[in-house]
C-alpha cells in the first residue's frame, strides 16, 4: 500500500507541475459550466439570483401596501402579489423561493409597535436557509424604514394627534376627567413632537425587528433549480474526461521515458504500479470534482442536499474513467496516439452522452444512441443526486452501469498492458 | 553469482538474441561490447526481469529475499521523471526500494555526492544537460547499495566531464566488491573497466575472456612502427623495408623486432609497438568494425 501511495502521489505532483494538463482537468470543464450555465439561462431561481417572492396581503392597508411597495424597490427580490393558496402551491412546486404574508391587523401593528404578536408569515422551504435569512433581514430592514420615516415626518403625526384631540373634544363617550387626562398627554406628545430632531431617529439603531413567523413548506423536486444544476454535472464529465486522458498518457510517458522500465525493475508488483496509477486518476477525479461541486453550491446554488448519494454518483463515475483509462492507455505506442485516440473516443462519448447537449434537450433517438455513452451515465447518476430526487434504488441502475463497464474496461486495458509487458 | 543459459529472444523477425549463456562470477566487472543492435540491451532486460526470454533462462546464485532488491539497473534509455527535481526522483526510487526516513536521507545525499549533482539537487531533470541526466540515471541506481550493479552503455552522448565521473564512479563500485556487468560498443571502456569481455554480434557471444586473453587470441599480430631520423639514411643496411620514411613491420613478437631495430643505434626518431586491440579482435571475428 505505501508503494501505491508512494506511486500515486508521484503522479498527482507530475500532473499539479504539467500546466496544459491542469487545464484540461478543471480549468476546461469550468469554463464550459459556466459558458452554458450562462447561456441556458437561470431556469428556476438560483438562491444568488434574484430571490422569487409572492407576497400575500391581507391587510389591505395604508400600510401594507407602502411596506410592499418598499419591498418591491429591493433589487434583490423579485416580488409578486398572490393569494395564500396560490402562494403555498408555488413555493411548494419550487416556483417561488418563499411567500410573506402580512396578516389582518398588520399595519395597525406596527404603527403601534407592537411586538408581542406576529402578523407576518414567511413560508420558506426549511433547507432553503440562505434565502430566508435574506427574506428576513430585508423585512426587518423595510419595517425600520417605515418606523423611521413616519418620525422623520412628524409634522404628519402632529396633525394625526390634533384630529385626534378633537375626536377627544366632541366625544361623548369618555369621561371629563379622562378627556382632561389625555388632552394633557396629548398636548404634551405634540409639544414632543414639535422640538423633535428627525435626525436623531434616523442615526438611532434599532434592536429589535418585527416578529415573524415561519412557516415549512417542504418544496416537491421536480426539476433543476437553475441552469447550472444541468451544466456541473457535466463539467464534472469533463474533468473525468480530462483526468483519463491526462493519466492514460501518463501511463503511456512512462514508457516512452524510460521510467516504466525502472519501476518494473523495482520490488513492486505490476499491479501496484497499476493501482498507483488507478489511484492518482481517483483521487484526482474526485479533488476536481468536489473543488467544481463546492464552487456551484457557493456561487449558484446548485444543491448538495444528498451528500451520500452524490459521493455515490461520483465514486461510481470515477472508477468507470479509471477502467476506461486503462483501456485508452493501450490504444497506442506514442503520447500523441494515445492522447488523440482516447480524446477523439472521449468526445464522442460526451457529444452523444448529454456534455453538450443537455440530456432533457434530446430528441428521442439521441436518447436511445445516449445509452452507450459512459458519459451519459455519469450525468444521470449525478443529476439523480443533485436535482432528479433519485431514491436509492432508483440510483442502482446509473450506478451499476458505470461499475460494471468501468471493471470491464479496466480489465481489458490491464490485460492487453500485460500481455504487451512480457 | 549469476546464469544465463541459452537466453533467446525473437521480436517479430528480428532475432534479438540468438542464444547467449554467460557465468558472471560475485566481485567480477564483466564486459558485453558488441555494435550496436548486438542485442546487449534485450540480454540486460532479461537479466532484470522486464523481457521474458523465448527459452533459455537467468538464475542467480545465493540470493536471499527479494533479489530485486540486490540488483541496480542503468537503463540506456534514461530513466527518470524530467518534472521532478533530482532530490524528488532518488526520493521517489528510493521509497520504492523500502528506504525512508533518515535512511533515505543518507542515501539520497549519497548518492548526489557520488554522481556530483549535489548543488543541483533542486533542479528540475528538463533542466540538465544530457551528461548530468545520464549521472541522474545512474545514482538512482545505486540508491538502494545493490550488490549487483548493471550499467547499459552509460556513456552514451555524454561529455568528456560527465564520462571521467561515470567512470569514477564505476570503479569506486568496483572497488567495493561489487559484481557489474557493463555494456558498451567502446572498446576502451571495455578495456579500461572490464576483467573480462563477452564479444556479442547478432544475438551471439562470439568470443568470452579477459581483454588480454582475447587480444593474444585473436587480435593476430602487432605492429611495430620505426620512424626514420633522416631522409637520406641508407637503408639497404636496414633488417626491414623502409616504406617512406618508415619501417612498419606486423610480428607476434614485437620485442624481438624493437630489439632489432635498436641495435642500429641512432637511426630512428622513434619506434612504437602498435598491440592489437579489441577493435582488432572484433574485425578478425566478423570481418566488420565495431563502429558502423
Ligand atoms: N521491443 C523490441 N521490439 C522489436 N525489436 C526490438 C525490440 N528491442 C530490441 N529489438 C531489436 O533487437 C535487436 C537487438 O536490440 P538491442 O538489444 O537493443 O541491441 P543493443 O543494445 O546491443 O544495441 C535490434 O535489432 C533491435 O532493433
Ligand atoms: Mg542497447
Amino acid at each position: 500500500m505505501k508503494a501505491i501511495l508512494t506511486l500515486a502521489f508521484k503522479d498527482i505532483k507530475l500532473l499539479l507541475r504539467d500546466k496544459a494538463g491542469l487545464f484540461w482537468v478543471i480549468g476546461f470543464p469550468l469554463i464550459m459550466a459556466l459558458f452554458f450555465g450562462a447561456i441556458f439561462g437561470s431556469s428556476g431561481s438560483g438562491d444568488r439570483a434574484s430571490i422569487k417572492l409572492l407576497l400575500v396581503d391581507e391587510d389591505r392597508s395604508e400600510y401594507s401596501i407602502k411596506y410592499i411597495t418598499k419591498l418591491s424597490a429591493i433589487e434583490t427580490f423579485d416580488i409578486t402579489q398572490v393569494p395564500l393558496d396560490s402562494a403555498t402551491l408555488l413555493v411548494r412546486r419550487g416556483k417561488a423561493s418563499a411567500y410573506v404574508r402580512l396578516l389582518i391587523g398588520f399595519g395597525k401593528a406596527q404603527q403601534q409597535f407592537q411586538s408581542d404578536e406576529s402578523y407576518i408569515e414567511l413560508g420558506v422551504d426549511p433547507s432553503r436557509s440562505f434565502s430566508k435569512e435574506i427574506i428576513r433581514g430585508m423585512l426587518t430592514k423595510v419595517s425600520f424604514e417605515m418606523m423611521t420615516d413616519m418620525f422623520s415626518n412628524p409634522k404628519d403625526l402632529l396633525s394625526d394627534i390634533n384630529d385626534d384631540m378633537k375626536a377627544i373634544d366632541t366625544s361623548s363617550t369618555i369621561a371629563d376627567s379622562q378627556k382632561v387626562k389625555l388632552k394633557k398627554f396629548f398636548g404634551g406628545l405634540s409639544n414632543f413632537l414639535e422640538n423633535y430632531d428627525t435626525s436623531m431617529m434616523q442615526n438611532n439603531s434599532m434592536q429589535e425587528g418585527p416578529k415573524i413567523v415561519t412557516k415549512a413548506i417542504t418544496q416537491v423536486r421536480e426539476g433543476p433549480r437553475s441552469s447550472y444544476e444541468i451544466t456541473f454535472p457535466s463539467a464534472i464529465l469533463w474533468a473525468l474526461i480530462g483526468c483519463t486522458s491526462a493519466f492514460a498518457v501518463s501511463i503511456v510517458t512512462e514508457k516512452t521515458k524510460g521510467t516504466y522500465v525502472r519501476l518494473r525493475i523495482a520490488p513492486i508488483s505490476r499491479a501496484q504500479i497499476l493501482a498507483g496509477k488507478g489511484l492518482a486518476a481517483f483521487v484526482t477525479i474526485i479533488s476536481v470534482s468536489v473543488i467544481l461541486l463546492v464552487f456551484a453550491n457557493l456561487v449558484f446554488g446548485v444543491r448538495l442536499d444528498n451528500p451520500v448519494k452524490l459521493a455515490i454518483a461520483l465514486c461510481s463515475s470515477a472508477l468507470c474513467f479509471v477502467g476506461l483509462m486503462m483501456l485508452i492507455s493501450v490504444m497506442g505506442k506514442t503520447e500523441q496516439a494515445v492522447g488523440g485516440g482516447g480524446m477523439a473516443i472521449m468526445l464522442i462519448m460526451s457529444m452523444t452522452g448529454g456534455g453538450m447537449i443537455p440530456l432533457f434537450a434530446m430528441p428521442g433517438w439521441m436518447l436511445t444512441v445516449s445509452n452507450f455513452s459512459l458519459v451519459k451515465w455519469g450525468i444521470v447518476s449525478l443529476e439523480g443526486a443533485i436535482w432528479r430526487g433519485y431514491s436509492y434504488s432508483e440510483m442502482i441502475l446509473p450506478v451499476s452501469v458505470l461499475l460494471g463497464s468501468g471493471i470491464f474496461l479496466f480489465v481489458i486495458g490491464t490485460t492487453i498492458l500485460i500481455k504487451r509487458d512480457g | 553469482m549469476i546464469q544465463l543459459q541459452n537466453l533467446k529472444k525473437q521480436y517479430g523477425s528480428i532475432l534479438a538474441v540468438d542464444s547467449i549463456s554467460l557465468d558472471i562470477a560475485k566481485g567480477e566487472t564483466f564486459g558485453l561490447l558488441g555494435p550496436n543492435g548486438a542485442g546487449k540491451t534485450t540480454t540486460i532486460n532479461m537479466i532484470v526481469g522486464i523481457v521474458k526470454p523465448d527459452s533459455g533462462e537467468v538464475r542467480f546464485e545465493n540470493k536471499n529475499g527479494d533479489f530485486r532488491f540486490a540488483i541496480g539497473n542503468t537503463p540506456q534509455a534514461l530513466a527518470i521523471y524530467e518534472d521532478l527535481t533530482a532530490e524528488e526522483n532518488l526520493n521517489f526510487f528510493g521509497k520504492l526500494y523500502n528506504l525512508s526516513g533518515k535512511k533515505l536521507k543518507e542515501r539520497v545525499a549519497f548518492a548526489l555526492d557520488l554522481v556530483g549533482l549535489e548543488s543541483r539537487k533542486k533542479d528540475f531533470a528538463k533542466t540538465f544537460s544530457g551528461g548530468m541526466k545520464r549521472r541522474l540515471n545512474l545514482a538512482c541506481a545505486i540508491l538502494h547499495d545493490p550488490q549487483i550493479l548493471l550499467f547499459d552503455e552509460p556513456t552514451v552522448g555524454v561529455d568528456p566531464q560527465s564520462r571521467n565521473f561515470i567512470f569514477d564512479n564505476i570503479e569506486i563500485m568496483k572497488s567495493e566488491g561489487k559484481t557489474i556487468i557493463y555494456t558498451t560498443h567502446y572498446m576502451e571502456e571495455a578495456e579500461r573497466l572490464c576483467d573480462r569481455v563477452a564479444i556479442v554480434d547478432k544475438g551471439n557471444v562470439l568470443a568470452l575472456d579477459t581483454v588480454d586473453a582475447l587480444i593474444s587470441t585473436y587480435g593476430g599480430a602487432s605492429v611495430v612502427v620505426a620512424e626514420l631520423a633522416h631522409e637520406n639514411t641508407e637503408t639497404s643496411s636496414l633488417p626491414y623495408e623502409v616504406q617512406g620514411d618508415k619501417i612498419v613491420v606486423e610480428t607476434t613478437n614485437p620485442l624481438e623486432v624493437v630489439q632489432k631495430l635498436s641495435a642500429c643505434g641512432d637511426t630512428f626518431k622513434s619506434i612504437h609497438i602498435n598491440r592489437a586491440d579489441l577493435e582488432k579482435v572484433f574485425l578478425n571475428l566478423t570481418g566488420r568494425s565495431l563502429r558502423d
